[in-house]
């Protein structure tokens, strides 16, 4: 026996409202489908941070001896810099690390 | 990657080698990890840590000052969204943690410019061990007195007593649920920027003064010592960035460990019990007391004050790193079990939950 609900798909079986065989498969599909392409979307996601994240150190890290002079100089330009660098590292890398905690699975219990 | 360097200001920034680059990325993610799980305050491991390896005090102060303040951005962006931030309160108490940091950094400079380098890390190391066994002390107290009475709840009389004075102008804070006077307010945001020039870390001075002199939640508290630290981070930026003293490679290479770090602390707080947190962090903050305490006699030789020759100077340097890391490492582990232990908890009592309804789903249907 049928009934009227929102999308026209349960059946009423006693006092209980089921939903048919076929749209239980296709909502499984549905969440397996979402699941597959937020996955995804993690993974290219880690990926470009972790080139971004990598070239950015790797560029810092290569050229201190231009650099530090001019960051520890005591200018409003140096000190400038070195906020504008924090934040920066700080986004790039941070959104890196948030991606690379979803790929290993790490999340909140409750 | 650099020698060990004056700048203009004549701060002496230490050689980066690949042991330092494995021990701050190390420091960084154990500190993160605890300053996530604790809610705040990571920097009271990170700048003695960094201070361990021979980073002069100033120099830690000054880059865990801009290491803190991005992240704090993010971290009271996120707690905003979640309601745990009284922007009123953060930002009237952050106007007078700037005056603080401005007066802590000319206390610093005094004491660098009468005493010098082992002076200043006299006086930071000093008001580490005064700051880290008050606050070590008082939580574990709490902890003792929350197992007690079965609750996390155990906010003091203080903050009662405190919102019955009626000092003009009083100010009403929607978020934390209070209504206080503006000065008590303004005293308690500067002591946190003066704390924050001192040791790179406010919050301890903040967060208890929220909770219980102003009476504020604890989770309102914590969310909104963020963004305290957003502007006494940044303040204090400016102020020793002027000064040469800020060593961004210390910086970036902590912010690398402590950014992966911090989100792992922050998510085993959901597997764990409060006075759990509690514990860990009290244990920590006495054990890292007990390290700093130990390099005391070595910045008494610094200045003259005590005689301490070259062997006894380098044992109480090498058990005082022992102390610290070994206390940051173990905390680390300790931390990690109680996720797992945790998890696999969860996951049992799902798995029993689920049971008895696919036990009991067939006869529903039919």
């Amino acid at each position: 026996m049928s009934t009227n609900t929102l999308d026209g798909v349960h059946e009423l079986r006693g006092s209980m409202v089921v939903p048919r065989e076929g749209t239980q498969v296709r909502r499984r599909k549905a969440k397996a489908a979402s699941r597959r392409k937020v996955a995804r979307r993690t993974i290219i996601g880690f990926i470009v941070f972790a080139v971004a994240s990598a070239a950015m150190y790797a560029v810092f890290f290569g050229s201190l001896d231009v650099l530090m002079p001019k960051l520890t100089a005591g200018t409003f330009a140096g000190t400038g810099s070195v906020i504008a660098l924090a934040l920066v590292f700080s986004l790039v890398y941070g959104t890196f690390a948030n991606y690379l905690l979803e790929l290993l699975g790490i999340r909140a219990l409750k | 990657m650099g020698s060990d360097a004056a700048t203009a200001a004549g701060a002496v920034f230490i050689n980066i080698d690949p042991f330092v680059v494995v021990a701050l990325l190390g420091l960084g993610f154990l500190g993160g990890m605890l300053s996530g799980f604790i809610g705040s305050g990571g920097a009271f491991v990170l700048t003695p840590g960094m201070m361990n390896l021979g980073v002069p005090g100033s120099v830690a102060v000054a880059s865990n000052m801009c290491h803190k303040f991005p992240k704090a951005i993010v971290g009271s962006w996120k707690r905003r969204k979640l309601g745990h931030v009284d922007l009123k309160l953060g930002l009237i108490m952050a106007v007078s943690a700037i005056a603080g940091v401005r007066v802590g950094v000319e206390v610093q400079n005094a004491i660098l410019e009468a005493w010098g380098t082992a002076g200043s890390n006299l006086y930071i190391s000093v008001a580490f061990v005064v700051v880290l066994l008050v606050v070590g002390w008082t939580m574990l107290r709490d902890v003792r007195s929350s197992m007690r009475v079965g609750s996390d709840d155990c906010t003091a009389g203080l903050a009662k007593r405190v919102a019955n004075l009626n000092i003009p102008p009083m100010v009403r804070f929607g978020a934390a649920r209070v209504r206080t006077s503006l000065w008590i307010t303004v005293p308690l945001g500067f002591a946190t920027g003066m704390l924050a020039a001192t040791i790179a870390v406010g919050g301890f001075v903040g967060v208890p003064g929220m909770i219980y002199v102003i009476g504020a939640p604890a989770f309102v508290a914590s969310g909104t010592e963020l963004v305290i630290a957003v502007f006494s981070g940044l303040e204090g930026t400016i102020e020793w960035g002027m000064r040469g003293f800020v060593d961004l490679r210390l910086t970036l290479l902590i912010l690398a460990g402590s950014l992966i770090g911090v989100q792992i602390g922050a998510l085993g707080t959901t597997y764990v019990k409060q006075y759990m947190i509690k514990l860990v962090s009290a244990l920590v903050m006495i054990l890292a007391a007990v390290s700093r305490a130990m390099m005391v006699p070595v910045y008494l030789s610094g200045v003259g004050l005590l005689a301490v020759d070259e062997t006894t100077s380098g044992l109480l340097t090498l058990l005082s790193s022992v102390v610290l890391y070994g206390t940051l490492i173990s905390a680390g582990v300790l931390i990690i079990v109680a996720m797992l232990k945790g998890k696999r908890a969860a996951e049992e009592a799902r798995g029993a939950a689920v049971l008895p309804e696919a036990s009991t789903s067939p006869e529903l249907v039919h």
